[in-house]
């Protein structure tokens, strides 16, 4: 039963074979004997939502999600519940409202159960850096199951919910969706609104579906999609019918790479199965077209120079003033300020920060800032001309196979981890990881499909049509 | 190379305190992250200073009406300190 | 020695709007604190700024009113520093690309150039408290701000204390008639920063700015100012260099203090606020603010001295407060003798309206007060009486028609029975008309004048009875 995704669960509740509270709590006790450390907190209230969802739908609600339980990240603000992003900063922080997406899942029915951990301030790449913990890799716990969104993807790749929701803003849906065996979208800025999500880097920042198949991805992000009047950055461009493009083959599908990603691959894994995935996709019919985008090894430290900015000005306002951890020794302001923000902020968070003011700052700003916003805008134009030659690229989720816990010591070598995925928000362009196969040390492996802005839809069309076809099914 | 004058100034700007120690250690790996950052520095770029950003319609932005907001209690219900449904902190001195 | 004086403004003013800048709480002050709030303007986790129409329009609107270039596309940018008062640790403001760049005032005989207008959010209020702590409401938080920077690098400059004040109350005067801000000075809608810096008389080199911040009050701008010049010429005279530093005006003292020099100034780094989209601004929606805009003072001056026939004095006064200048145009558009008009407003208008620092509102409808115009100039009653009507009617609902009519001082009294009561007090008053006659004295006129006004109960005009009397006396 655990191991069902949104679609079924829904049915068999309609259909009077389970009920949200059984489901619901089925999923808690795993997550209770769990030792991923995926979850930061069960909500206490989850079997009564549960039991009134049970109730709506026994007088005829059969909303999207009627009666699925879903967990979110601990980003995600819902009114009345803890959201703490992973930090100490936030550890007694309760949201007085709720986030635009959550309230579309509330209204289709979902139950949003528990919290998911992940990177402090959805900084890492790992769930290396939570002030919860790590999180595990639910195929190995002594690998890590990746990051931001790590608690996330080891709740769906561990059967700990029917699907989750994460954030993506250089990779953090995508990688650990890869290394969790998950599906995982990235979808087109402004898909999807960010009020009541917790800011990472504005600019960059998306919220997406981690679930167990392509259908259960394309059925949950319909939902969270769409314009939202609290957020100017929302798109108005109508939301299409991402189930409508399931079920199709990919004969005559034209299937772009990227030789500068090629060349980036050299010596890693993820080399074979790219190459793999390329024979699989014109075995099955697709056609490969070579198709170029200039400095695409830059946007990852355009991307370094970028998310740090929008950061550091974005976690300004957590100052011990207003609802943050506040040091008790602090005497005056400027005490309040330094002490709790050094002891309410991790390491990794305040090397963001630093970096953030120092790209920022006057003397630097146009070699740094400056220069990687023109590199986004090329990068952005070439992106966008090279799909006119193609309907998807594609390119590897990660490196390979997910990495040891412990294993990145040096921040760059972290920060690598987002290599393949960073180019997506760079871009603002759909991107999603859907399993592919198992790799060397046995641990599942994901590929990235990339398509045009608000073309979500040719990314389930491939994806969903690997999922059916790949090897052993 | 980053000195760590700088260091404390970044500081300064980020409300964050390091000790001596932390400070040392910081710097070694800020000179790596910086350097990491530094290789968008060999990238040409035309028309240098033309970055891409969204734009919106004038007449596609918000209507002047009004929406109820939050309670006083709401407003100040995590706050650390509060007082008569204000934020509290310790006088400043101007 | 002489100095060239150079002074630069920055001027704050609060926009009229429903809403706030960046959400859609109430844009209105004096509430209990932190009850005009949303996860917006309290900066909560998760929450973002979504621009208002209505702020954008008011600020181009402000533009158009002072003669400025509006920018096709406007970015909004943050401006980043920790404050308590301001909720997200920056200010959501405009560097790069204003709404409005480069405009004009015209003072006086100068045409003062300026260099931009931006929008910007206002920050909370601190209230500090006597048991130790600062308390912070986020009411005004928010709240949409233009920012006015006039241009002190270019001639004419502002060259005194006077002059800065001038600009500031012409500056306030057209925002008011354009309908795009208030300015109540004492609700502190309106505030000025001001910069000052002193040149050898004749020099091209500028010398350093000296900058004051946030100084409440026209008045004690001027002070500030007269301060700050003294203060410089007496260290350049004394052989000094005079530092960059931001000064805080001390109205109390009388004095300014150092805030922060050079060294230890703020770096903001400003960057486009990634939450919001660069607007773009048709031409077609400039025009159409600049075909909905009221008149301007100027034009409006204009118009009363030319085709009014006003005196400047007269128009002045009519401009001062917009108000009048609007009741004063109903008015003639109803009946079209501006100088009759204009002396009504000017004198019985002005009298009870004006207070100490600005003008209440008026209490008479354009409707009464032109009957009462009108049928004083056809004699239909007495001037005396159509005050006293006046004051009857101020404030309240009644007409000045029936008010006139109940105390029976309307003037329908026939020729016939006008010349039947001369006639009687010429004839009742004998010796008075002899002397009269003899001495031609007017207060024996008036007298006379008097005793048939008091038979006709004030129903005849004092003109046309004198003139009887003038011809019976003959």
């Amino acid at each position: 039963m655990l191991e069902l995704g949104i679609k079924e669960i829904r049915e068999k509740i309609l259909k009077h074979e389970l009920t949200s509270e059984q489901i619901t709590k089925a999923y808690i006790d795993e997550i209770k004997n769990s030792k991923l450390n995926a979850v930061v907190e069960v909500f206490a209230d989850a079997l009564t939502k549960a039991r009134e969802m049970d109730k709506k739908i026994a007088s005829g609600f059969s909303g999207k999600l009627a009666g699925v339980p879903i967990i979110i990240k601990d980003n995600i603000l819902v009114k009345g519940k803890h959201a703490s992003a992973g930090s100490r900063m936030l550890e007694n922080y309760i949201a007085e409202y709720t986030s635009t997406v959550a309230q579309k899942m509330l209204n289709e029915g979902a139950v949003l159960f528990a919290r998911a951990n992940m990177d402090e301030f959805a900084m890492g790449s790992g769930t290396e850096t939570s002030y919860y913990g790590k999180t595990f890799n639910p195929f190995d716990i002594t690998r890590s199951p990746g990051g931001s969104s790590g608690g996330s993807a080891a709740s769906v790749g561990g059967n700990l919910c029917a699907a989750a929701l994460g954030t993506d803003t250089g990779g953090s849906i995508r990688q650990p969706a890869s290394y969790c065996g998950a599906v995982g979208i990235k979808p087109t800025y402004g898909r999807v609104s960010r009020y009541g999500v917790i800011a990472f880097a504005s600019s960059l920042d998306q919220v997406g579906p981690i679930t167990k198949s392509v259908e259960d991805n394309a059925i949950l992000l319909e939902v969270l999609s769409g314009r939202d009047e609290n957020d100017e950055t929302s798109d108005i461009t109508p939301v299409a019918n991402y189930t409508a493009f399931l079920n199709k083959d990919i004969r005559g599908m034209k299937i772009g790479v990227i030789s500068s990603v090629e060349k980036m691959m050299k010596g890693l894994d993820c080399e074979a199965y790219y190459n793999k995935m390329k024979q699989f996709l014109t075995k099955h019919g697709a056609q490969l077209v070579p198709v170029e985008v200039e400095n695409m090894e830059l946007a990852l430290p355009v991307y370094y120079i970028i998310a740090p900015a929008e950061a550091a000005s974005n976690l300004a306002r957590y100052d011990g003033v207003k609802y943050t951890f506040r040091d008790k020794d602090a005497r005056n302001l400027e005490e309040i300020y330094r002490k709790s923000r050094t002891q309410g902020f991790g390491k990794e968070v305040k090397r963001r920060i630093m970096l953030g003011n120092y790209v920022l700052s006057s003397g630097y700003f146009d070699a740094y800032y400056n220069k990687a916003r023109s590199l986004q805008a090329k990068l952005r134009a070439d992106m966008l001309k090279a799909f006119n030659n193609c309907d998807v690229i594609l390119m590897p989720s990660t490196k390979g196979e997910a990495f040891k816990i412990g294993a990145k010591v040096n921040p760059v070598d972290a920060y690598m981890e987002d290599m393949f995925t960073v180019s997506a928000n760079i871009t603002g362009v759909p991107a999603i990881s859907v399993p592919f196969c198992m790799g060397k040390n046995n641990m599942p492996v994901g590929m990235q499909f990339l398509a045009p802005h608000f073309e979500e839809g040719r990314l389930y069309r491939v994806a969903d049509f690997v999922e059916k076809h790949k090897e052993g099914k | 190379m980053i000195t760590l004058k700088e260091i404390k100034h970044l500081e300064d700007l980020s409300k964050l305190e390091f000790t001596e120690q932390e400070r040392q250690n910081f710097l070694t790996e800020f000179d790596g992250i910086v350097a990491f950052a530094s290789q968008i520095n060999n990238a040409k770029v035309s028309g240098e200073d033309k970055s891409f950003i969204q734009s919106i319609n004038m007449a596609n932005l918000r209507e002047d009406v009004a929406k109820p907001g939050l309670t006083q209690a709401e407003v100040i219900s995590n706050a650390p300190s509060k007082n008569k449904g204000c934020f509290s902190v310790p006088r400043i001195m101007e | 020695m002489e100095y060239d004086v150079v002074i630069g403004l920055e001027v704050h003013a609060e926009l009229k709007t429903n809403t706030k800048c960046f959400c859609a709480c109430v844009n209105s002050a004096g509430q209990e604190p932190n009850t005009n709030c949303c996860p917006v303007c309290v900066g909560l986790p998760g929450a973002l700024p979504v621009l208002n129409k209505k702020a954008v329009e008011q600020t181009i609107r402000a533009g158009l009113a002072l003669g400025f270039n509006i920018n096709r596309t406007a970015v909004f940018e943050r401006k980043n520093y920790f404050y308590p008062d301001l909720a997200k640790a920056y200010q959501i403001s405009q560097l790069v690309k204003p709404i409005c760049v480069r405009g004009y005032l015209q003072v006086g005989n100068k045409k003062l150039p300026i260099n931009r207008i931006h929008l910007e959010e206002d920050a909370g209020k601190l209230v500090h408290s006597n048991d130790g702590s600062t308390l912070v409401d986020y009411n005004r938080g928010g709240v949409p701000l233009i920012e006015l920077v006039t241009e002190a690098l270019e001639e004419p400059h502002i060259e005194s204390a006077d002059e800065a004040i001038a600009f500031l109350e012409k500056l306030r005067q057209v925002y008011i008639y354009a309908g795009v801000a208030d300015c109540i000075i004492e609700k502190g809608q309106m505030r000025a920063d001001v910069n000052v810096s002193l040149k050898p008389k004749g020099s091209k080199t500028y010398g350093t700015k000296v900058e004051m911040k946030n100084i409440m009050g026209f008045k004690s701008v001027h002070r500030a100012i007269e301060y700050e010049i003294a203060r410089q010429k007496d260290i350049l005279d004394d052989g000094g260099v005079i530092e960059q530093e931001t000064r805080k005006w001390d109205d109390d003292k009388g004095m300014s203090f150092t805030l922060r020099t050079k060294e230890n100034s703020e770096d903001y780094r400003y960057f486009p606020d990634p939450d919001l989209l660069a607007v773009n601004i048709s031409e077609a929606e400039i025009e159409n603010i600049r075909k909905t805009m009221p008149p301007l003072p100027d034009q409006l001056k204009a118009k009363y001295m030319g085709e009014f026939g006003l005196s400047e004095y007269d128009a002045d006064v009519l401009l001062q407060f917009k108000n009048v200048s609007d009741f004063f145009n109903e008015c003639v558009a109803e009946y079209n003798q501006p100088k009759t008009v204009c002396n009504w407003i000017t004198t019985e208008i002005m009298a009870r309206i004006k207070t100490e620092t600005g003008a209440g509102p008026i209490l008479i409808s354009k409707q009464n007060l032109v009957w009462l115009m009108k049928n004083v100039d056809n004699k239909k009653i007495n001037r005396l009486n159509a005050k006293d009507v006046l004051s009857a009617v101020w404030g309240t609902e009644k007409s000045a028609e029936q008010e006139a009519k109940a105390r029976n001082l309307i003037i329908d009294i026939d020729t016939n029975a006008l010349d039947e009561i001369v006639n009687k007090v010429v004839l009742n008053n004998a010796g008075v008309v002899a002397q009269f006659k003899a001495e031609q004295d007017p207060k024996i006129l008036n007298f006379l004048v008097g005793q048939v006004m008091k038979e006709t109960r004030g129903k005849a005009n004092a003109g046309d009875v004198m003139a009887k009397i003038k011809e019976l006396t003959k």
